[in-house]
């Protein structure tokens, strides 16, 4: 479903936020990027959904190039970014609207999507408010629901638990699971290791720019020939990395 | 004082221009031809008002009335500094992003305020120095007036936004003391905005027109010599006369005390400001930026109409209006600034209309003017109606900060499935609305006031859609290039943006080289109407097409 060939992505042409990244993320699976912060993973995030344009390398999600085919490969795709600061001065239903005219959701499908999304993330009592008067979670939530309005074929979330409480963690978590089965593809970074070790079908960890580790949860234990937690194996993939970028 | 100093320093260091698009190099370049483009932007608005102002020096010079020049460019000064100061003193005293920020810490009221003041009245003295201080130091050069005239002038340059700057604090923390009592805050706020608006309108006409002359003054004022009309147009603000004298009195003894004065009087306005921030400050900005909430379940009526599918274009176009109306500071800025200037424009024109015998006179002149299709009065109302409707497309910065304004979520038009050339259209065109309807506002009671024959107020609305597209167009191009994206608070993506300032200085050169051959050559009414109007459109037309070229390059180059 996204295939990243060689890219590669700096910032003022010195650091390389994304060092000559290879990754394949499979059409109906869960994949969590892992990394701490400021390894990348928003880079490539960004990349990924064309917000930045890398220096270098392919990008194609469900076989396009989104240089190329913009348009149909946005339509493809739903984001949630990591910052649910977004049009604080509309009301949560005018931005839903505007999220389905952009999407182009019929009528009918709309009204149906709105009800069931907001019923299940517990906002169908704060349509009519302003985002500004949201919470935090809240807000998350709402871009949850504006993201998922088209029903799109691939979910590209950026730490989308942040901020959330646990029912509304648990139903996402829940819907995310429902999407892979159904042959839909989620992509999302995160940081709670926990969630990504509980629902992921396979995990990339990247750090420094680079993918130290791309497979299952069980592949990583094979390959560190240990049945640690991924927190344990993913501390250790880290601490490698960097002793192995520090200078002697 | 010093944590005051150190907080003006902080907010100073964060009111930069932080402009962005690509990275690295290609940053570099663009900051690097930003500055050129400000140059240029500075020594063109110099060049501008120092030849008109060398002109009028001519003029009034001719009759020995030079001195009333100081009077009127110290006068519209200090106009400028209040009406300009209700907008900023409103944006950053009461809604930028820092005030929560700032609110926790352990300062005194008078201290924000002060620090906020300075921050405010730097930008006041940038305008001053394009506008005010190239006149006078004309002034001096064709008067040839000594060093001490030039030393006083920068003591007065120094003191002179002071005072109106602080009435204009006074008078918004006085209304804005009412904001908590307020349900909806926004609302109020933005009404708040305008009655502050209109109050120092009506303070400014009310006190021209009570130092306002009939002919029989003026002669008599003539007879007394030009330092008294310099008085007449100084009532304004106290401390404008002094300002006056400081540059006009005949031995420097005499302008040093008239400094003194000056000096007193903003001193005390600044002290006066600060007791009244320590009063009302705190009551009125706390929960200022809170938004109420109702936590209602919508009805399956209302379920059913937000739930109906619409055209991308318009949702996107109605998105970006309510976001200009429902932000305070865009709405201050943008949408208010755009009915400021008619207003500018028409009351003059009300206020004579009102009056008898001269004024009157004055009416009766201009419809025959305009009645006759072969006249240069019908003409000339053509290049009037073009220049504003220009000015009016220029100035509300409603395009020119079109992607500024997204700020940190300009990522949202690159994700999102409507080609970029159809969201700079919607925002463009959400321009359009505001500067039609702006331009429009005047165009109605000068139609009602001067009653021009049917053929020429259909000229007028013919020179109108390339008078507002052509420079809605055109000041975007400067956002492609300096967005302003990196912000805090929301001042800065309107009123402490150059894009806005660029984008004004290109509608009225664009407007100067197609109306000024219309005037130079006499046209018909009919000739200057194809000229400007038809011409317009012309440039119009080519700044589409060079829009759509650049556009994909530009806008990927723009990372947030």
């Amino acid at each position: 479903m996204i295939q990243m060939r060689k890219v590669s992505k700096s910032y003022g042409g010195a650091v390389k936020a994304v060092d000559s990244i290879d990754l394949d993320v499979r059409r109906g699976e869960i994949f969590g990027f892992l990394g701490p912060n400021g390894a990348g993973k928003t880079t490539s995030i960004k990349m990924i959904t064309g917000i930045l344009t890398p220096d270098s390398g392919d990008i194609l999600v469900n076989g396009r190039d989104i240089r190329k085919e913009a348009l149909a490969v946005k339509r493809s795709f739903g984001f949630v970014p990591d910052d649910p600061n977004i049009f604080p001065r509309l009301k949560a239903i005018e931005y839903l609207r505007f999220m389905g005219d952009i999407y182009q959701v019929p009528t009918d499908r709309r009204r149906e999507r709105i009800q069931e999304l907001t019923e299940r993330f517990s906002l169908d009592e704060a349509l009519t408010d302003r985002i500004q008067s949201y919470s935090h979670g809240m807000r998350q939530k709402l871009m949850i629901i504006g993201a998922l309005l088209h029903d799109p074929e691939l979910w590209i979330l950026d730490e989308p638990m942040t901020g959330l409480d646990p029912k509304s963690a648990f139903v996402l978590k829940e819907m995310m699971r429902t999407q892979a089965d159904s042959g839909k593809t989620v992509f999302f970074s995160t940081h709670v290791l926990d969630v990504a070790e509980k629902i992921c079908d396979r995990v990339a960890v990247i750090d420094r720019g680079r993918i130290l580790f791309c497979g299952s949860i069980g592949d990583m234990q094979r390959q560190f020939r240990q049945d640690g937690s991924l927190e344990t194996m993913f501390l250790e993939l880290v601490n490698h990395s960097e002793t192995a970028g520090d200078p002697a | 004082m010093t944590n005051l100093v150190r907080l003006a320093v902080v907010l100073f260091r964060g009111s930069g221009t932080g402009i962005t698009a690509g990275s690295g190099r290609r940053r570099k370049r663009s900051q690097l031809g930003n500055i050129l483009l400000f140059l240029f932007l500075g020594i063109y608005m110099v060049g501008i008002m120092s030849a008109s102002s060398a002109g009028l020096y001519s003029l009034l010079a001719a009759n020995g009335l030079q001195d009333l020049m100081i009077g009127l460019y110290l006068s519209m000064g200090t106009v400028l500094v209040f009406l300009f100061g209700i907008l900023y003193v409103i944006s950053v005293f009461y809604f930028t992003g820092d005030i929560e920020k700032l609110l926790p810490l352990p300062l005194q009221a008078d201290e924000i305020i002060g620090a906020k003041l300075a921050v405010t009245a730097a930008w006041e003295y940038l305008y001053l120095a394009v506008l005010v201080l190239p006149p006078l130091v004309v002034f001096g050069i064709l008067s040839q007036a000594g060093a001490g005239y030039f030393l006083f002038l920068a003591g007065v340059f120094l003191l002179l936004p002071v005072v109106p700057l602080c009435l204009a604090s006074m008078l918004v923390m006085l209304i804005m003391r009412f904001t908590p009592l307020a349900r909806n805050k926004d609302r109020f706020n933005m009404v708040s905005g305008i009655l502050a608006m209109l109050l120092a309108l009506g303070f400014v006409f009310g006190t021209q027109s009570m130092a306002r002359f009939d002919e029989m003054d003026l002669a008599q004022i003539i007879s007394a010599g030009s330092a008294s009309i310099a008085k007449l147009t100084t009532t304004v603000f106290p401390g404008t006369s002094f300002a006056v004298g400081a540059l006009t009195a005949p031995d420097a003894l005499q302008q040093l005390a008239q400094l003194g004065l000056l000096l007193l009087i903003a001193s005390a306005a600044v002290l006066v400001t600060f007791r009244m921030a320590r009063l009302l400050y705190f009551k009125g900005v706390v929960g200022v930026g809170a938004s109420a909430a109702r936590r209602r379940r919508l009805s399956s009526a209302e379920l059913s109409k937000a739930g109906q599918g619409g055209s991308a274009f318009w949702t996107y176009w109605l998105k970006d209006v309510r976001i200009l109306i429902r932000t305070p500071v865009f709405f201050m800025n943008n949408v208010l600034m755009n009915f400021l200037w008619p207003v500018f424009f028409v009351l003059p024109m009300l206020t004579s209309a009102g009056g008898s015998g001269g004024s009157g006179a004055l009416i009766e002149l201009a419809r025959g003017a305009l009645a006759d299709p072969d006249g240069r009065g019908a003409a000339l109302s053509l290049v009037i109606c073009f220049v504003i409707a220009c000015f009016i497309s220029g100035t509300n910065g409603i395009s020119e900060s079109a992607l500024s304004r997204e700020g940190e979520t300009f990522y949202i038009m690159k994700i999102i499935p409507m080609s970029w050339w159809r969201q700079i259209m919607a925002k463009v065109t959400a321009g359009l609305l505001f500067s039609l309807a702006g331009t429009l506002l005047p165009l109605v009671l000068a139609v009602a006031f001067l009653r021009p024959p049917a053929w020429l107020a259909l000229g007028w609305l013919a020179v109108l859609p390339g008078g507002i597209l052509m420079p809605n167009l055109g000041g975007f191009f400067f956002e492609l290039f300096w967005p302003k994206l990196h912000w805090e608070h929301e001042q800065k993506a309107v009123k402490q943006n150059l894009n806005v300032l660029y984008g004004m200085a290109l509608a009225l050169l664009l407007a100067a080289l197609l109306a000024g051959p219309a005037v130079a050559l006499g046209l018909s009414a009919a000739g200057t109407a194809l000229l400007v109007g038809l011409g317009s459109l012309v440039v119009a037309a080519a700044e589409i097409v060079i829009l759509r070229r650049i556009l994909p390059g530009r806008f990927a180059a723009i990372e947030p």
